[in-house]
């Protein structure tokens, strides 16, 4: 199931909030939540709910495990067992093809890929997990010892099929013992109602235009166009990834959990590196954590961990050759910028600013076309080498009618909505409350029609011809 | 003292939005299972998604599960407002050039179970899109312009298709050879006319086209100069602004050509009585929505032939039994106001007059013959209207079976220019549906039209 959809919105979320608090019982809710999770997952993906909970029970097995032969070498056992067992996980269920692959083409081979369709949020859940047994090990929170909790733990639907990653650490105790509080609960809802709005009313609008500029005929394209194609995708990826942890987030709190953020306004940063501490946060320190940090981090052979982590963000994206350079992208210009650009780029600040928006777009660009040959006429079109006319006016329409919903997707890259949030709520007494409370709740409710209507309208499927 | 009250009124204000929140999500919720659904969505011109059949294969496949999501979102409480609401929020997004805009076909015609932006698309698990289809061949959407209130498709047809329908239409001939005579009426789009100056050398290319189409043609077969005769008059109303046929006088104009070709004195239009239907929305507004064709209504002006005239209309699958049907479905409204030409898409409709010259004719025609059909009773004994897109019989049995003298292929040039069409148009020469249902594609494609037929009784269906 996607959040995204109107038989999430209007059956399954007010279901799952009733059932949750008709009851003050925390193990029942508990058992709600899972059971909700279980049939969210089940929702899109019937077969994996299988894997899902085969994964969850090793882990969960593994972990107690640990702790029982805490200091040994059995712990040691048990630690790498689970990572190899994690990382088989998506080694056969996401890179089995691109493996067999490269080895056909390396070698000359004739393997044939077993076809799996992609378990959703399989890179999520395998990290989950793997995270919680690394710190069990290291001891830095104990073994969960129900298996129903640490069930909920990594299904909880929140962030299952798209993330944040969240740490067993951060919200150990609120599986243990959430309270209820009715300012969580409403600040949950309007932090989901935004996530949604920025989902469905700016991001899938931006995918109408990222497919059809990206996808079409590219010999028809002039370089406006180009450019306007992968501008849209870099709104398209951010409001879409950033909604959905808005939604996240929101629907954790709705639930008494407390996720940590996952982005901090990226297109505001200043280099890659900067973006890299804004964007998809969870992701990467996750990568510091447990990938950079042990492998010797800054002290030992720094050069090569960077390179390492930042192939591993590239391939983590998918099993495409196409992400791993877009992650080694990063990395190379990360490692630059680390020798001396940092240096320059922190003396000019708005051109540090204009040079990360162009590394950045450029980079979606390599993170879209999977196919190679594609993306390099892309680039030729969007830097003017194939003669195709340099603007349209097709474009100048485009444009001018979506004039302020461009301005508006521009504005909400900066935090504009902190800023009036916290005016809001300082501004709030109980004298001005008769009508501040509708300013705050219809916001609320037009955020929600408004997405309501346009999922409605994404229905709306227009023939020239009766069919019946 | 202040910060307490605030404390207070902020937990007051929680706990308003969490009522308000979940108010509306139950009541929409709880709306879904009592309200009784719609089978049919008039306005997109397609049956609305039912509830699905579990079959343990496709929930496996997690197709049932789809279909389900598509049946809650195609049935959900006030859908056509919110469709509507949908529709204002895409003028609000920007200034509208009031006069000229874009669609391309792919914004208008979604495929209805892709969802382009599933989180896990382009997050970490990237999967393949699945594409669906979008729908059966020859019936696309095509690319929109729309210039100063009116919509035109804009013609994208080459010269190797034009003669290709050119040869399927001889082959009638070398079947009908000195028995029949044969017409060919290719009939140019709005855009042909209307598109403005600075577009008209790009988008204006049907003229060449039908002479592709004539050039080819069998030197026996009357070619119809629809388009000189159009065009004489393009300054009137011979264009939908909101649909994508011509009007009712449009199909005149081309009725004139074609009397000329076949010896006939036309009626004149002083002669016939002229009625009208205000306020109509075409096809061309339903697929887009847009505002600037809304402010323009068009008219559906149609003109009634004098005589006497007998008409039956037959379904498909029962060629046999017709029932009693007229030559002006004068019921039609809303967005099928189209449909009072013949009252709709009908397999065969048979038109008898009082009219005795020995001459009968069969007019060979999608649903853009269908105005033009109604100019011809007064110079035949019968008018035999076929859609050569849903009738089963065969049209040499027809022909020998009746005795008739002239054949007509009437076809627009979006038409002309589609392989599904010109398929259909040789098809139905020996009949589709006696000599195999193997083509299953064939039956998909054709609208089950019983249903709609049954609910409004005179209105039928039009394109």
């Amino acid at each position: 199931m996607v959040f995204a959809s109107l038989i999430f919105l209007y059956v399954f979320l007010p279901l799952n909030l009733a059932l949750y608090y008709i009851t003050k019982k925390a193990n029942f809710r508990n058992i709600i939540l899972t059971l909700f999770s279980f049939a969210f997952y089940a929702w899109g993906e019937p077969v994996w709910i299988f894997l899902l909970l085969f994964s969850c029970s090793v882990d969960y097995l593994n972990a107690l495990y640990i702790q029982k032969h805490k200091g040994t070498k059995k712990a040691k056992i048990g630690i790498v067992s689970s990572v190899i067992f994690n990382i088989g996980l998506l080694v056969v269920f996401k890179y089995s093809g691109f493996l067999y692959e490269n080895l056909n083409s390396l070698f000359g081979w004739h393997l044939t890929a077993p076809s799996f369709t992609l378990p959703i949020g399989i890179s999520f859940y395998t990290f989950q997990s793997v995270s919680y047994v690394i710190d069990v090990y290291r001891g830095e929170v104990p073994a969960q010892r129900s298996l129903l909790k640490f069930l909920m733990f990594v299904s909880l639907y929140h962030q299952l099929v798209a993330g944040p990653i969240v740490r067993y650490s951060h919200i150990a105790n609120e599986i243990d013992n959430r309270k209820f509080n009715i300012k969580d609960i409403s600040s949950g809802i309007h932090r989901f109602c935004i996530g949604l709005f920025k989902k469905v009313c700016i991001a899938n609008v931006a995918a109408e235009y990222v497919h059809k500029y990206m996808d079409g005929d590219l010999s028809r394209l002039s370089t406006g166009e180009a450019w306007f194609g992968v501008i849209m995708f870099s709104i398209q990826i951010y409001f879409d990834f950033s909604g959905y942890s808005d939604m996240a987030i929101g629907l954790g709190k709705m639930f008494g959990f407390h996720y940590h953020e996952n982005f901090n306004y990226p297109y505001m940063a200043n280099s890659a590196t900067d973006f890299w501490r804004r964007w998809h946060i969870s992701l990467g320190t996750f990568f510091r954590d447990y990938i950079y940090i042990p492998l010797g981090g800054n002290k030992k052979s720094a050069i090569r961990n960077l390179f390492i982590v930042w192939f591993l963000t590239g391939l983590w994206h998918g099993a495409s050759w196409n992400f791993i350079c877009w992650g080694l992208y990063f990395g190379l210009l990360i490692y630059i910028e680390r020798l001396f650009l940092m240096k320059i780029l922190n003396k000019v600040k708005p051109l540090a600013h204009l040079y990360l928006i162009f590394i950045a777009v450029i980079g979606w660009a390599l993170f879209y076309f999977t196919d190679f040959s594609k993306l390099l006429s892309y680039l030729q079109l969007m830097f003017g080498q194939t003669g195709n006319p340099g603007w349209s006016i097709q474009l100048n329409l485009v444009l001018q009618e979506n004039v302020f919903w461009l301005l508006i997707t521009l504005l909400l890259c900066f935090p504009v909505y902190r800023w009036a949030n916290n005016k809001f709520k300082r501004m709030l007494t109980r004298d001005n409350f008769s009508w501040m409370w509708m300013l705050s709740t219809g916001f609320n409710f037009a955020l929600l029609i408004l997405s309501t209507a346009m999922l409605a309208g994404k229905s709306y499927n227009p023939f020239i011809y009766y069919r019946f | 003292m202040t910060t307490h009250k605030r404390i207070t009124a902020r937990k007051k204000l929680a706990m308003i939005n969490t009522v308000v929140f979940s108010t509306v999500l139950a009541v929409f919720g709880i709306l879904f299972f009592v309200i009784p659904k719609n089978e049919v969505s008039d306005f997109e011109k397609r049956k609305l998604s039912p509830f699905p059949q579990f079959t343990m294969q496709e929930f496996l496949h997690g197709n049932y599960i789809d279909s389900i999501d598509l049946y809650f979102s195609d049935n959900f409480p006030l859908r056509d407002q919110l469709v509507e609401l949908s529709f204002d929020m895409k003028d609000w997004r920007g200034m509208k050039n009031e006069e000229i805009a874009f669609y391309n076909a792919s914004e208008i015609q979604k495929t209805p179970v892709q969802d382009p932006t599933k989180p896990a698309d382009t997050i970490g698990d990237t999967a393949v899109a699945d594409t669906v289809p979008t729908g059966p061949p020859g019936e696309e959407v095509n690319n929109l312009f729309i210039y100063e209130g009116r919509a035109m498709e804009i013609f994208g047809g080459n010269c190797k298709m034009a003669e290709s329908y050119a040869r399927t239409i001889n082959k009638y001939q070398t079947e009908l050879k000195g028995k029949v005579q044969i017409y060919d009426i290719a009939v140019p789009s709005s855009i042909e006319f209307n598109a403005p100056p600075q577009y008209a050398k790009q988008y204006s290319t049907e003229k060449k086209n039908i002479d592709c189409v004539y050039g080819a043609l069998d030197p026996a077969i009357k070619a119809v100069d629809a388009h000189g005769s159009i065009g004489a008059h393009r300054k009137e109303y011979v264009f939908f602004k909101t649909d994508h046929h011509w009007t009712g006088l449009g199909a005149y104009y081309a009725y004139t050509a074609f009397c000329s070709s076949a010896g006939l004195t036309p009626v004149p239009l002083s002669s016939m009585e002229k009625k009208t239907k205000p306020g109509y929305l075409g096809s061309l507004y339903w697929l887009t929505r847009d505002s600037r064709l809304k402010e323009n209504a068009d008219t559906v002006e149609y003109w009634k032939i004098p005589g006497k005239y007998t008409t039956t209309a037959y379904h498909k699958g029962s060629e046999t039994k017709g029932f009693k049907s007229s030559i002006y479905a004068e019921g039609a409204s809303g967005a099928n106001g189209y449909g009072v030409f013949l009252g709709g898409d009908y397999p065969l409709v048979k038109i008898e007059s009082e009219v005795k010259n020995g001459r009968k004719v069969i007019l060979v025609k999608n649903s853009y013959g269908n105005p033009f059909a109604t100019y011809l009773p007064s110079h035949f004994e019968s008018v035999y209207v076929v859609d050569y897109r849903y009738y089963g019989g065969s049209l040499l049995d027809l022909i020998e079976k009746e005795k008739i003298t002239d054949l007509i292929f009437l076809n627009g040039v979006f038409s002309i220019n589609t392989s599904w069409h010109i398929s259909m148009v040789g098809k139905v020469m020996r009949g589709v549906g006696k000599k195999s249902q193997t083509t299953t594609t064939l039956d998909t494609t054709k609208p089950k039209k019983d249903s709609i037929l049954d609910k409004k009784k005179d209105s039928a269906t039009s394109k």
